[in-house]
């Protein structure tokens, strides 16, 4: 089935922050830099960015860094908006398509679950509203609703420019439905862009691309030339390797963000693991064990 | 236990909404006029109030029009605010402040679930911003984690400014603790108001305040008055009152909480749109007479 979006490895760039939550320019500059001497896709404003923390003047401020970092040719940003209501969403995205963006990652309000008529209304309005954009829709549990596949084909249906999903969460029975049943681009998770390949054109949310960018791109390699038997084989060292790295963690009630912070800066970036308020980071003695465990098990993702 | 908050009734005003999403200011002035002919205590922007779902921009044009109505002698409005970070309430609280405001209604964050650590953090960034502003914490499992006692009193050690909760899900035996362990001034539902008061000062969240503020008031003094027997017999009355009129509504489709309470509003009297700001559905015209027949059909009395 054609997709509406082309074929990609997406990767989520974090924002430092300093001890008085202002943002460290220089430090995410850096990032975004460094992100894109392998990847072509990235975002802003996920839960891993933060993207439903910060105030619409945070909000702009990053967003205009980020635009300054990668309005280049065959870059392809994106940026997130987590709100709490359709008129929120619209403001934010109409700020970040001043500066110049044209691609969104959008979430369903989390304060009441949707029922189907509130989906579609949220989509048709919001996406509505900027006809030229396009719009990935962010399925995740924060929203009290996780969409399924007879969900997208309904609003696929009316809402032309949604093109892709973030659904890391799919099981390997609904992965199969979203790539063979809908128009949309799926970035799936490493623990699911396996069972994607099975079945047709997906793509990568690479969550550990950070850490071993040669080993997201081999991996998305893999899926897209259909190597499936070493596709698999790489996915379980990566599951390995994500538990090796959180065990310190792994007890600790943290939000998402928290953990994508140790794993930016175990990569080498300069990222303060402090989160904006009122959610807490994780301290730099359990960072370091983190690292260490990490470095018992698969030493050489951090070489 | 002395209290840091008076015990009152505390009501809900609802935004009316025109097609175009925009408020309707007549409407919005002449509901809070009525609820003060009977109440004194009085809030905009909960779950009811569709705080979640405002702008920046938004919420000052309410907040100014709430603050004009609500400048008088012996009136206490309050002010909620639901939102999504520390940072993003502090605005919002900000904003309220500089119109005037100095007691607020506050959520957690729903985005992630607050651990112990962070839910103190949260209570001293924001509470501790406007140290002579009041608070009253707004306790529901919207926000992910439901507070009990053993968490207030942690919170009231550290956050001298957190006088009250509303707490409308809170088991009798909870209601005990909070009143007898606590010296925040809790504000039940209708149905909780009763045990609560076996125990000592408390005071009513009025979900039912504008369809029936006669018995609303009832009830209240009756808690104060120790007469407990009348008072869940007049709560059991609200309850099935309440139930009556909404079952029409109930049937297969999850509403969120406000779009009941706009028909509450509109059965009172009040010419108030059932329209929700988007993305979430109000309740039909027609459900809505259905609900009004349904009361008035069984529960007559409960209108005088």
């Amino acid at each position: 089935m054609p997709k509406r979006y082309p074929q990609a490895v997406l990767v989520s760039c974090e924002l430092p922050w300093d001890e008085h939550q202002r943002l460290m320019e220089d430090a995410f500059r850096a990032q975004v830099r460094t992100t894109l001497e392998s990847f072509n896709h990235l975002y802003i404003f996920g839960t891993a960015g933060e993207g439903y923390a910060v105030t619409l003047s945070q909000f702009r401020e990053v967003a205009e860094v980020f635009w300054e970092e990668t309005d280049r040719p065959d870059v392809h940003p994106m940026v997130g908006v987590i709100a709490m209501s359709t008129a929120q969403v619209v403001e934010r995205i109409a700020a970040a398509y001043q500066i110049g963006f044209r691609m969104f990652q959008i979430t369903l309000p989390p304060w009441s679950a949707l029922s189907d008529n509130e989906t579609i209304t949220f989509f048709k309005d919001v996406c509505g509203s900027f006809p030229d954009a396009q719009f990935l829709h962010y399925n995740t549990a924060h929203s009290k609703r996780v969409l399924l596949t007879e969900d997208y084909q309904r609003i696929e249906a009316v809402v032309p420019n949604l093109v892709a999903t973030k659904f890391e969460s799919a099981s390997p029975g609904e992965t199969r439905k979203l790539v063979t049943q809908t128009e949309l681009q799926h970035f799936l998770g490493e623990g699911n862009f396996p069972w994607g390949c099975l079945h047709g054109e997906c793509s990568l949310l690479a969550f550990t691309a950070p850490l071993s960018p040669a080993r997201a791109l081999a991996f998305f390699e893999l899926g897209l030339t259909g190597r499936i038997a070493e596709l698999f084989q790489l996915a379980d060292e990566i599951d390995s390797v994500v538990e090796a790295l959180y065990r310190p963690v792994a007890d600790l009630p943290l939000v998402d963000g928290a953990y994508d912070k140790i794993l930016a800066r175990a990569s080498g970036v300069e990222m303060p693991l402090r989160m904006l308020s009122p959610y807490e980071g994780c301290d730099i003695p359990t960072y370091e064990a983190c690292v260490a465990s990490l470095r018992k098990a698969h030493p050489e993702w951090l070489e | 236990m002395t209290k840091r908050y008076p015990s009152s009734i505390l009501v809900s005003c609802e935004i009316p909404w025109d097609e175009n999403h925009e408020l309707i200011e007549d409407t919005f002035r002449a509901e809070i006029r009525d609820a003060m002919e009977t109440f004194n205590n009085l809030y905009i922007f909960g779950t009811a109030g569709e705080g979640y779902a405002l702008i920046l921009s938004r919420f000052k044009e309410i907040v100014g029009i709430f603050r004009e109505e609500t400048n008088k002698p012996d009136i206490n409005p309050m002010v909620g605010i639901i939102s999504m970070s520390t940072g993003l309430v502090v605005e919002k609280i900000a904003a309220a402040y500089d119109i005037g405001f100095r007691v607020f209604q506050i959520a957690m964050p729903p985005w992630g679930t607050l651990s112990d650590n962070e839910y103190m953090t949260y209570f001293k960034d924001v509470c501790g911003s406007f140290p002579d502003a009041k608070f009253v914490h707004y306790n529901l499992p919207r926000s992910g984690r439901v507070l009990l006692t053993e968490d207030y009193k942690r919170i009231e050690a550290a956050v001298p400014n957190l006088v009250g909760t509303k707490f409308t899900s809170a088991d009798a035996n909870e209601c005990r603790k909070l009143v007898t362990e606590t010296e925040l001034q809790h504000f039940f539902g209708e149905a909780n108001y009763p045990f609560g008061s076996l125990h000592g000062e408390c005071s009513i969240l009025a979900s039912w305040g504008a369809l029936f503020p006669s018995k609303t008031r009832e009830l209240f003094d009756l808690g104060k008055a120790g007469e407990f027997e009348k008072a869940y017999r007049i709560a059991l009355e609200i309850d099935e009152a309440g139930a009556t009129f909404l079952a029409p509504a109930l049937g297969g489709v999850e509403r969120i909480d406000g779009a009941f309470d706009k028909m509450i509003v509109r059965a009172s009297g009040i010419d108030m749109p059932l329209r929700m700001l988007s993305p979430y559905d109000g309740v039909d015209m027609k459900t809505f007479e259905a609900c009004v027949s349904a009361l008035k059909s069984k529960h007559a009395s409960m209108l005088n």
